[in-house]
């Protein structure tokens, strides 16, 4: 999940390779009549050299170039990823090693070697070396930055600089999926750095002028190291616009005004998607955002596994498709992650069955319950979804009300996040070992489902502590997940995809993890 | 002593009478403060939460708090806040560490800039439409005004701009659909982001101003001083210009003065429909940011400017009304 604010707070692990070739991808569900949106997995043309790019995201009060804030908004964070390289990113669910060259944990996943990638240099021409990774690493986990979350595993103090290529990390406990966490918005910076907002990268573009608020200028460099792997810069000049409206970034591109709009509604995209001058796309379905029915399981009626299960069953999954995702989604099966290479696609679907969920509850003693579902308009999803559910918990005697909270309060007030009985929530797509991490267990950052099992919290360090091939860690992946397919608090019941909006003549845009701070390094003007 | 009392009778009228403004325009914004610090205080979450949640763990939150001094107590940092900005130093900004008095000076810009021209074109046009149209009520030409008039003040502000913008900027492509100023630039050296944003400010601000003073004529030329004018066959134009006018004027001012307090504090649905970058939007996003010292300026800034044009309008309205000015 996360938290946009007037699109700012997103942690959207959007789209995979959203190339902005084609349409987006098919995303029928359940056997339901939906709408066909395709996607292409990379350009359709020969890049093209020259031109500038003009792109708009949100912004937000928290704009800033600070590489230690740079993922406080859409428009900062895609700006951030043309000055600074980092460690690797995630392309559908593998990693895609960038400044290192490789990411290798000792046997218990204790110790993890990072070798340095050679021939990368900074923008003014000096070589970067594995003591700034480390300097990197130590300040992104030692000041509150959203990158600290993920490696708060580090010991920075035993990690060390083994030779000017390589580094030896030391975890605070075993962490086989580190590798993860490592290829999660790492950006690199030089040693010594001092000024955060004027911290030179080692990134395809260097910034010209910036104004908060309004527009950044990016300029190609000519010596950028990572030309040598393919790819990118082909632009010469890159313009980002802050403009927080999806409406007005949409109106933006059908004026011509900008080239790429990303964060578009799905009303929009429906109504643009015969525009035979615009090109509605969206992300590869493993990175689109799962909606849930969070359920607290310390809080009354959810103490009780009847009462969990009937919810679970009043769900009408196909309907939430058709009406909240527009048809553009697809039904999701009480767990996160789906089409990523670690969910288990064995977990069979739970059918809408009203008769049982009521049948459940008689049998728990819970014959008249009530429930109250606290949502906001956020993001588009949630408070879409709570209206929908009003209804349908109905034909299963549930009777729902719905505790609208104003969107800026909704996530800022985290006491009351963590012990709300009953909530909707937007899981953005991140890795599934990462993110199962985030919000189940003990250790969770946000355990929104309350209190863990003991059993939990020992399937999650399992996962963690296992170390080998993919097939491996995707076992201990699954078993955390059977747990909470069974026993969580989480109904996740479909799945919504982020969209965006270009110019036909935009192509190379890469999502890397991110489809809303999608990547720009490689993206071009076609003819 | 004796001779203090005299003193003070010895003063103009009027230097008490602002004096007596200023003191409680001080005290206006002394409240204002306190109530708007009050609110956010109240408000849940705060900015470390705002800018981490969900996005960093408790620890980084906790980190984030400490640095911003946010688990001091509400009212150890309002008397902070306070005892800085008495002492010019509005604070920085909790959401991105830039002085606030910069922030603030950079968005009041841009509204200041979209409010004055837009109340450039409104005063004249306003006063000139409705004298026009009320000169001539009844007529063709007042009810082509009056139905114009009357279709622009019902529709709201986000309807007029998008049609203006689905039709000057997506349809036509003369104009741009979003107004925000290039990398460097601002709307001062691109005036043509300033176009959209002002027809859609004037249209309804207008439409009100144009339908008040037209009334205010109507009923000015219908009084005794008129008619004993025309009588007395004084010209037409000089029965307008020293009866009708002012009569008609008056009345608008304290509503013109209260559209311009608005227009310069920034205007929330032309700035967010246009991407404008204005004191409006960063309000509404500093609010949302829990950046209270952001909120607190704009707030000042915004609550000062009401004051003083509230202010100029009384007097204003006094110099235009001898009878206001007696009562004063």
């Amino acid at each position: 999940m996360t938290f946009h604010q007037i699109d700012r707070r997103t942690l959207l692990r959007g789209a995979g390779a959203l190339m902005a070739g084609g349409l987006l991808a098919a995303c029928s569900s359940g056997g339901s009549s939906s709408p066909q949106l395709s996607t292409s997995a990379g350009p359709s043309v020969a890049p093209r050299k020259g031109g500038r790019l003009r792109a708009a995201f949100a912004g937000s009060a928290a704009e800033t170039t600070s590489v230690l804030q740079a993922t406080g908004s859409a428009v900062d964070y895609v700006r951030a990823r043309l000055i600074w390289d980092t460690l690797g990113e995630i392309d559908g669910s593998a990693t895609v090693w960038r400044l290192a060259e490789s990411v290798e944990p000792n046997t218990d996943a204790t110790r993890w070697t990072v070798r340095v990638r050679d021939g990368a240099t900074f923008s003014d021409g000096r070589k970067l070396t594995a003591e700034d990774v480390l300097f990197s690493l130590r300040t992104l986990a030692g000041n509150p930055t959203t990158q600290a979350g993920q490696l708060s595993g580090l010991d920075p103090v035993a990690s060390s600089v083994r030779d000017p290529r390589t580094l030896d990390l030391a975890l605070k406990a075993p962490d086989g999926f580190f590798d993860l966490a490592l290829a999660q918005s790492v950006f690199v910076f030089p040693a010594g750095t001092t000024d955060f907002e004027h911290a030179l990268g080692s990134g395809p573009f260097v910034l010209k002028s910036w104004t908060r608020g309004a527009s950044s200028l990016l300029t190609a460099r000519t010596d950028y190291w990572g030309a040598s792997l393919g790819g990118g810069p082909y632009l010469d000049e890159i313009e980002l616009a802050s403009v927080a409206d999806a409406g007005a970034r949409l109106n933006g591109v059908k004026a011509g005004q900008f080239d790429y709009a990303g964060g578009v509604s799905l009303t929009a995209a429906r109504a643009e998607a015969k525009n035979p001058d615009l090109r509605i796309v969206t992300a590869p379905q493993e990175l689109w955002s799962d909606l849930a029915l969070t359920m607290n399981l310390g809080a009354q009626p959810f103490t009780k596994p009847e009462a969990l299960q009937a919810v679970r069953y009043a769900i009408d999954r196909e309907a939430m498709v058709r009406t909240v995702t527009l048809g553009y989604g697809e039904v999701a099966d009480d767990a996160l992650g789906r089409h990523q290479s670690w969910y288990d696609t064995t977990l069979p679907r739970r059918a809408h069955d009203p008769e049982k969920a009521k049948k459940l509850l008689a049998d728990a003693g819970l014959g008249d319950v009530r429930l109250s579902v606290r949502t906001s308009d956020y993001e588009y999803g949630s408070l879409e979804s709570a209206t929908a559910f009003v209804q349908q918990a109905q034909a299963a005697g549930i009777a729902v009300t719905v505790d609208k909270i104003p969107a800026a309060d909704y996530y800022t007030d985290i006491k009351t996040l963590l012990s709300t009985p009953l909530q909707t929530n937007l899981y953005h797509a991140m890795p599934l070992p990462l993110q199962l991490s985030f919000f189940y267990g003990s250790k969770a950052s946000y355990p929104f489902t309350g209190p863990a099992s003991p059993t939990l919290d020992g399937l999650i360090a399992a996962m963690h502590t296992t170390v080998g091939n993919d097939a491996k860690r995707a076992k201990a992946v699954h078993d955390v997940q059977h747990h909470l397919y069974d026993l969580g608090g989480d109904a996740v019941f479909a799945r919504i995809p982020p969209v965006a909006a270009t110019k036909p003549s935009v192509q190379g845009v890469q999502a890397r993890g991110f489809f809303d701070y999608p990547c720009l390094r490689d993206a071009f003007l076609g003819s | 002593m004796r001779g203090v009392p005299r003193l003070v009778r010895g003063v103009p009228r009027l230097l008490r009478r602002a004096l007596r403004a200023s003191a409680g325009a001080v005290g206006t914004l002394l409240a204002a403060s306190a109530l708007v610090f009050a609110t956010t205080a109240l408000a849940p979450g705060d900015a470390a939460t705002a800018r981490l949640a969900g996005r960093a763990g408790p620890e980084q939150i906790a980190v984030l708090r400490h640095q911003l001094g946010l688990d001091d107590p509400p009212w150890t940092r309002y008397l902070h806040w306070l005892w800085h900005a008495l002492h010019g130093d509005l604070g920085t900004s909790y959401a991105n560490g830039t002085p606030v008095s910069q922030l603030v000076a950079e968005r009041a810009g841009n509204s200041l800039l979209l409010g004055a021209v837009t109340a450039l074109l409104l005063v004249p046009l306003g006063v000139g439409l409705g004298l026009w149209a009320g000169l001539r009520a009844g007529r063709a030409a007042d009810r082509v005004v009056s139905l114009g008039t009357l279709t622009l003040v019902s529709l709201p502000e986000f309807v007029v701009g998008t049609l203006l913008v689905l039709l000057f900027a997506v349809g036509l492509g003369w104009l741009p659909a979003v107004s925000v100023p290039a990398a460097g630039q601002s709307p001062f050296t691109q005036p043509e982001l300033l176009v959209l944003p002002v027809l859609t400010l004037l249209s309804v601000s207008l439409a009100q101003n144009v339908r008040l003073v037209r009334s205010g004529v109507i009923e000015a030329a219908g009084s005794d001083a008129v008619l004993a004018a025309r009588l007395g066959g004084v010209p037409e134009h000089r029965v307008v210009l020293r009866w009708i006018l002012p009569a008609a004027v008056v009345p608008a001012v304290p509503v013109l003065a209260r559209y311009l307090a608005y227009l310069l504090g920034g205007t929330l649905v032309a700035e967010s429909l246009f991407g404008y970058p204005g004191l409006a939007t960063a309000l509404v996003n500093a609010t949302a940011s829990r950046d209270t010292p952001v909120v607190l300026g704009i707030a000042l800034l915004v609550a000062g400017l009401t004051v003083t044009l509230n202010l100029a309008a009384d007097a204003l309205a006094a110099l235009l009304n001898p009878a206001a000015r007696r009562a004063h």
